[in-house]
């Protein structure tokens, strides 16, 4: 058995690690409300330009020859982009992505299709290395503080690799942020372009004034569609990670009072032992005198 | 289609980062890609796209407000109107000096015949520059 020092000592230990978990957990609280609040802004934006790209594609007669557009009946190379963090301790969020990862390649695979990645995050980058997925690109960073700016370099080298003919299809696969307790790893095709669905409502406003042109105002928005969903999709993620993280961290804080408390009671039963011991053999020397 | 008698119309200005102003207005002007358009309520369904310039939106019940915005889209529908700006900046968000500073450099530049300039890149940014700086003024 430990003895009282040693027991002593861990108490103290897990303390010291409690402390640094909570302090995590207050850290990811800050953080996740503003990446919380960066979800909400993006919000209105991304509801408005959805439903004008819907409407503009369903009104745009002759959608052949848009290449971000171009579909592959059986594609056979294709391009998955996993969205990861960059450090560990977020509870099972990375792992459950790369799990939709492995399932990704593996179901396509089975299909004779290539699957090649590209790791937006440190972890996501390490996987692949780790179980030899092929990476085609590389970013970390991503999801701190994800700015127009970045999704949009990230998206043009993307739209490249598919409008070059590389790739047939890209997909974006990252935890879609539900709640804080919840985040689901979600696959979603980036490229060819899926024009959002409208309803036959709006079909009848569809008569249009279009400046410049229906078609090159289309090609700009699918453009910039692209750019808004990688966007999205790292704005969803930067909140799933600051979310996982302060459930995981208060989960650890939890945890670390429970084993205190053992480890206390362990101690002064220890303690009790001793003192116990120590009466039994005064008194048993006080007998033998 | 639309009515006419309507006096005002609902104008919502979003960018991917927030959502800037949700307003009644009597009257917008917007840069469109090759010259300014007005946008008065009774505005027939329209779908334009936006280029660089001052964004200015007017009503009884408002402030006249503008921004500097580098591009999005318009839409008019039923005097609901929509602008999808990819940036926007108000007055107060622009610093005139470091503006100036961008607009020389970037005319530094251009007429700098170094043949590593990218000559594209610079004139967009010569005219975000100058922009920038003629809207703070």
């Amino acid at each position: 058995m430990a003895s009282l020092k040693d027991t002593k000592r861990r108490i103290q230990s897990v303390r010291n690690t409690q402390k640094i978990t909570h302090a995590m957990k207050l850290v990811s609280a800050a953080k996740f409300s503003r990446a919380n609040q960066a979800v909400l802004a993006a919000r209105p934006y991304g509801v408005a330009f959805d439903r004008i790209v819907g409407r503009m594609a369903a009104g745009v007669e002759n959608l052949e020859g848009m290449e971000l557009l171009r579909y592959t009946e059986h594609p056979k190379k294709l391009l998955a982009a996993v969205i990861s963090t960059d450090r560990g301790l977020c509870g099972s969020l990375n792992t459950n992505i790369f799990k939709a990862a492995v399932r990704y390649a593996r179901e396509n695979t089975d299909q004779g299709c290539e699957v090649h990645f590209a790791a937006l995050g440190k972890r996501a980058a390490q996987f692949c290395r780790k179980v030899g997925f092929k990476t085609v690109l590389e970013r970390e960073k991503v999801l701190e503080r994800p700015g127009y700016h970045s999704a949009k370099a990230i998206s043009d080298q993307l739209t490249a690799l598919f409008t070059s003919g590389e790739y047939d299809s890209v997909v974006l696969i990252f935890p879609e942020f539900k709640s804080i307790m919840t985040q689901n790893p979600k696959v979603k095709q980036l490229l060819p372009v899926v024009t959002p669905e409208i309803s036959d409502e709006e079909h009848e406003t569809l008569n249009f004034i279009i400046e410049p042109d229906a078609r090159s105002v289309l090609e700009s928005m699918l453009r910039k569609h692209v750019v808004n969903t990688l966007f999205r999709a790292l704005l969803e993620g930067g909140a799933s990670e600051h979310g996982a993280r302060m459930t995981a961290m208060d989960s650890a804080t939890k945890n670390a009072k429970e084993y205190i408390r053992k480890l206390t009671l362990q101690y002064n039963r220890a303690r009790q032992a001793a003192i116990t011991k120590e009466l039994i053999e005064i008194v048993s020397g006080a007998e033998a005198v | 289609m639309n009515n006419a008698m309507n006096e005002e119309m609902n104008v919502e200005l979003v960018s991917p980062a927030k959502s800037l102003a949700k307003v009644k207005a009597t009257k917008l002007s917007v840069p469109g890609r090759d010259g300014y358009i007005g946008i008065l309520p009774g505005h027939a369904a329209l779908v334009t796209e936006l280029g660089l310039g001052e964004l200015t939106v007017e009503g009884p019940s408002i402030q006249p407000t503008s921004f500097l915005v580098y591009g999005g889209y318009l839409e008019v529908v039923n005097d609901q109107v929509i602008v999808l700006l990819d940036a926007a900046e108000s007055k107060a968000d622009i610093d005139l000096a470091r503006a100036e500073k961008a607009l020389k450099r970037a005319t530094e530049r251009l007429t700098s015949k170094d043949p590593s300039v990218d000559i594209i890149r610079a004139q967009l940014a010569q005219a975000r520059a100058h922009a920038r700086v003629r809207f703070a003024k």
